[in-house]
């Protein structure tokens, strides 16, 4: 399965599905789709999503389910 | 890129519609097989009003909702996600129908070979019919079946 940070990047910088998936090209259900981890999308699609928020791709995508913001914050202030 | 997006039917109301447009049109070919044609009076009109329940959710599943779209639009208007449902969607749907398909030639031999059941012309047209809309609409009705709502586009709970 391949986890994503789609939804947090998106509050982060206040964009709405619709904005993203207009600007990535594709239906704004997919993007709903991709955030709940239902689909995994395709290279070209991870490219332009990274592209769109600016970040590096294994930043937004991983393999490993991500770790908690609470618990990354907390591991920095260490 | 066609805009699946803009309707849509409640879970509930997709599966009931998607259940009374098969299930009715079923009802309403075992009528008439049983009572051997339109009579007396009562079936017909029985029939009649089942085959026009059917169509109508047929009418409503798709002319009132994105499934007929998603499901025969051509790659070129979807987007790789919607793809990729559709396909998945056409692949259960042929393997429902040859399923079904050799499972009823499979017991309608053996129910014809042991009984002295006879199935009219008018029946069998009926018959044809019925498969005919079961072959078009299958793929966009299983899109219809299986999606799942998502949360409206507020922020959903961060995945992260």
């Amino acid at each position: 399965m391949l986890h994503n940070r789609i939804s947090v990047l998106r509050a982060e910088r206040g964009v709405s599905r619709r904005e993203l998936a207009d600007a990535v090209e594709v239906n704004q259900q997919t993007i709903g789709y991709l955030e709940r981890g239902d689909y995994g999308p395709s290279m070209e699609l991870g490219l332009r999503i990274a592209a769109f928020f600016k970040a590096p791709v294994d930043l937004i995508f991983s393999l490993e389910p991500f770790e908690g913001l609470v618990s990354e914050l907390t591991k920095k202030g260490k | 890129m066609a805009n699946t997006n803009e309707r849509t039917l409640s879970t509930k109301a997709r599966k009931t519609t998607v259940l009374v447009m098969y299930g009715a049109y079923g009802i309403a070919i075992a009528l008439w097989v049983a009572a051997g044609g339109l009579r007396p009076l009562p079936v017909a009109f029985l029939i009649v009003a089942l085959l026009l329940v059917s169509l109508g959710s047929l009418f409503v599943l798709f002319q009132r909702t994105r499934y007929w779209k998603w499901g025969n639009s051509p790659d070129t208007d979807l987007d790789e996600f919607q793809i990729a449902s559709r396909n998945a969607a056409y692949k259960s749907a042929y393997m429902i129908v040859a399923t079904l398909t050799l499972f009823i030639m499979f017991v309608g031999r053996l129910v014809m070979d042991a009984t002295s059941v006879v199935i009219s012309d008018s029946a069998r047209e009926l018959m044809f019919w019925g498969w005919f809309m079961l072959v078009l609409t299958l793929p966009a009705a299983l899109l219809a079946w299986t999606e799942r709502p998502l949360d409206d586009d507020g922020f959903v709970a961060a995945r992260r």
